[in-house]
């Protein structure tokens, strides 16, 4: 398992809320040449493009923090959980938000 | 790629469109090379794609939506004619449209880098009369469906269209086990979406 020498992000979206920034928009980085153990960075945004402050996203059945827009996942944790759909964003004093891949 | 990657086999147009057709990672390949590649090198459409911010990968990515997904393969005579030539109509087509200021009512040139407050003017980087139009919504739709279904074909579909990643690639980075299993999987997402697109397109979406 291995990523090549070319990067890419891929992003993932939520489902359409009434409150704009409910809704998030995730990209998932893949830096070049990594192997299991290493992250890959995840930027997430709201609806109103604020990057979130604070969270979890529940990605693949694995919660990673978020602070300032930013959090990160192991890439083997990513791959484990390849089969699963749900990919949430909890924020405090929020409901979670459920989203998935899109074709960008 | 680089032309190392130029390992398809190279058949009649009629056996190379039937494999477009259902997806196959060589056809596919090939249609990079003989379709995609040599267009993108022409010095206009090298212009024009520059100055527009399109990449030969946008180019092969609208070129699969509109003839999987929205099944224009179909539209290809099949009488002898070029599928290359054919292909390249399209390609060409795309690039002449990229222009964002054309779907619009007005024109971006000659219009000022600031606007009435002294800011300076964002210049759209994507085409929103495209982004809403049918086959787009219709793709982002069957593509929910295919995640639904399993994301693994989704992240396959994904990365050999969008990423233009080989089977090999896409086997060592998502761990599945060999080529084969990459093209299967493949071929059956490409199917997935064509029957999505399908049901959708009866049901009115």
């Amino acid at each position: 398992m291995r990523t090549t020498e070319k990067a890419f992000r891929m992003e993932f979206i939520s489902v359409l809320k009434h409150d704009r920034s409910d809704s998030w928009v995730a990209q998932l980085y893949f830096p070049p040449n990594i192997g299991p153990d290493d992250a890959l960075p995840i930027e997430v945004i709201d609806g109103t493009g604020v990057p979130i402050a604070t969270g979890e996203f529940e990605f693949m059945g694995r919660k990673c923090p978020i602070a300032d827009g930013k959090g990160e996942i192991r890439y083997a944790d990513f791959i484990a959980g390849i089969h699963e759909t749900p990919i949430w964003l909890h924020r405090p004093g929020r409901e979670p938000v459920p989203g998935g891949l899109t074709f960008v | 790629m680089s032309d190392a990657d130029k390992d398809y086999p190279v058949e009649s147009d009629h056996d190379w469109w039937l494999k477009l057709k259902d997806g196959d990672d060589p056809a596919w390949k090939r249609l990079w090379f003989e379709v995609i590649v040599p267009e993108t090198r022409l010095s206009r459409n090298a212009e024009l794609m520059r100055k527009y911010g399109v990449t030969a990968g946008d180019l092969n990515g609208q070129l699969f939506e509109e003839m999987v997904g929205a099944g224009k393969f179909d539209l290809y005579r099949d009488d002898g004619g070029s599928l290359a030539g054919w292909l390249r109509r399209y390609v060409r087509g795309y690039i002449m449209r990229a222009n964002p200021a054309a779907h619009g009512e007005f024109s971006l040139d000659g219009t000022a880098d600031l606007n009435e407050h002294g800011e300076p003017m964002a210049i759209p980087t994507e085409d929103n009369g495209l982004m809403r139009s049918e086959a787009w919504f219709m793709t982002h739709l069957c593509f929910k469906d295919l995640w639904n279904d399993d994301p693994r074909k989704a992240y396959v579909l994904l990365l050999k269209t969008r990423f233009h990643f080989s089977s090999k690639e896409v086997a060592m980075m998502l761990d599945i086990s060999n080529e084969a299993a990459v093209d299967q999987i493949f071929s059956r997402a490409v199917k997935d979406m064509r029957a999505g697109w399908v049901r959708h397109d009866k049901k009115g979406v």
